[in-house]
């Protein structure tokens, strides 16, 4: 008789989250929590580190004019790569930024879902799991186009190194 | 008795045709991020050995004494190990994701609690892989700031 129950109700809902799926996606969305809060602080430390860094830059090169100033009485350098180091690292940061943000309402959502049996919120959990793993999948893609486009410049650069020689 | 068995089941939550639809669309994301996962992983251990090589070849060139040369074949060891290190872990989360993505997709087709227990164990294990590394990560940061500071002291 169970066993019709249990066949009923696969059939009337489909597939089940039994309580072994339930403590899998329990575990997951402690892990992804704790991935995307670790992210949101590497992202403040990028930030943090792209506009010391910029400022080291800053100093150094103006120490290096005061000294040098007849030859080099332009600042534009100086200051073009202060700005590039923080453009970099905002960019850097805001590319992290969204898969982090992703992860984290994966979490929230499945934490509340798994809670109180909302449908609603499982639903929302597994929608921001698959904008996750898509926007992973092109970053990867961007990614190995930047490294296959690397090392056709590398082989390249060694050829024309051997070439001198 | 049996009636709390239906009730528990008909109340629990499920993967409904709105939750089967985003989940297949996730796994074939997961699949495809495996597979391009993999292509990189090999990327970065093909890209190690390469560097090693230019390495050693520059050297080997002219204008090296036997100091510099050793310091050289050092970094350049060093620098390949790095690579083949992360081209490694690149594919073991790869695995881990293709697990996820290919278990889903046959789940959702068969119908099967199984094998959805199982790709849902996938996916905590790709996620547990990325955090475990995450932490050993900013600890050998932590430590090498702290190297670092000491000295400089």
């Amino acid at each position: 008789m169970e066993i019709q129950n249990s066949q009923q109700s696969s059939s009337l809902f489909g597939l089940a989250i039994d309580p072994n799926s339930k403590a899998h996606l329990t575990e997951t969305a402690k892990w992804t929590k704790f991935l995307a809060i670790a992210g949101f602080i590497i992202i403040g430390l990028m930030i943090i580190y792209g506009v010391v860094i910029s400022s080291v830059i800053n100093r150094s090169f103006s120490r290096l004019s005061e000294t040098m100033s007849e030859e080099y009485p332009d600042t534009y350098p100086v200051t073009a790569v202060r700005t590039m180091m923080i453009i970099y690292m905002v960019v850097l940061g805001l590319i992290y930024f969204f898969p982090c943000l992703f992860t984290l309402r994966f979490s929230n959502n499945m934490k509340l879902a798994l809670q109180n049996g909302e449908q609603e919120k499982l639903a929302t959990a597994f929608q921001n799991l698959k904008i996750t793993v898509r926007y992973l999948g092109i970053l990867t893609i961007i990614g190995l186009v930047l490294i296959a486009l690397g090392i056709i410049t590398f082989l390249i650069t060694i050829s024309t190194m051997r070439s001198f020689h | 008795m049996e009636q709390q068995t239906t009730s528990s089941s008909l109340f629990q939550l499920s993967i409904d045709a709105n939750n089967a639809s985003t989940l297949r669309s996730a796994a074939g994301w997961a699949k495809i991020l495996a597979v391009l996962g993999i292509i990189f992983g090999v990327l970065f251990i093909i890209l190690g050995i390469l560097f090693q090589n230019a390495l050693s070849n520059v050297s080997g060139g002219y204008g090296y004494d036997d100091e510099s040369r050793r310091s050289l074949g050092i970094v350049a060891s060093g620098a390949m190990g790095v690579y083949i290190l992360m081209g490694i872990l690149t594919i073991i989360g790869s695995i881990f994701a293709l697990n996820f993505g290919n278990k889903a997709s046959t789940a959702l087709r068969t119908n099967d609690s199984n094998t959805l227990r199982g790709s849902l164990a996938g996916l905590r294990n790709y996620f547990a892989f990325w955090a475990i590394l995450m932490i050993l990560g900013l600890l050998i940061s932590i430590l090498g700031i702290a190297m670092g500071g000491m000295k400089g002291m």
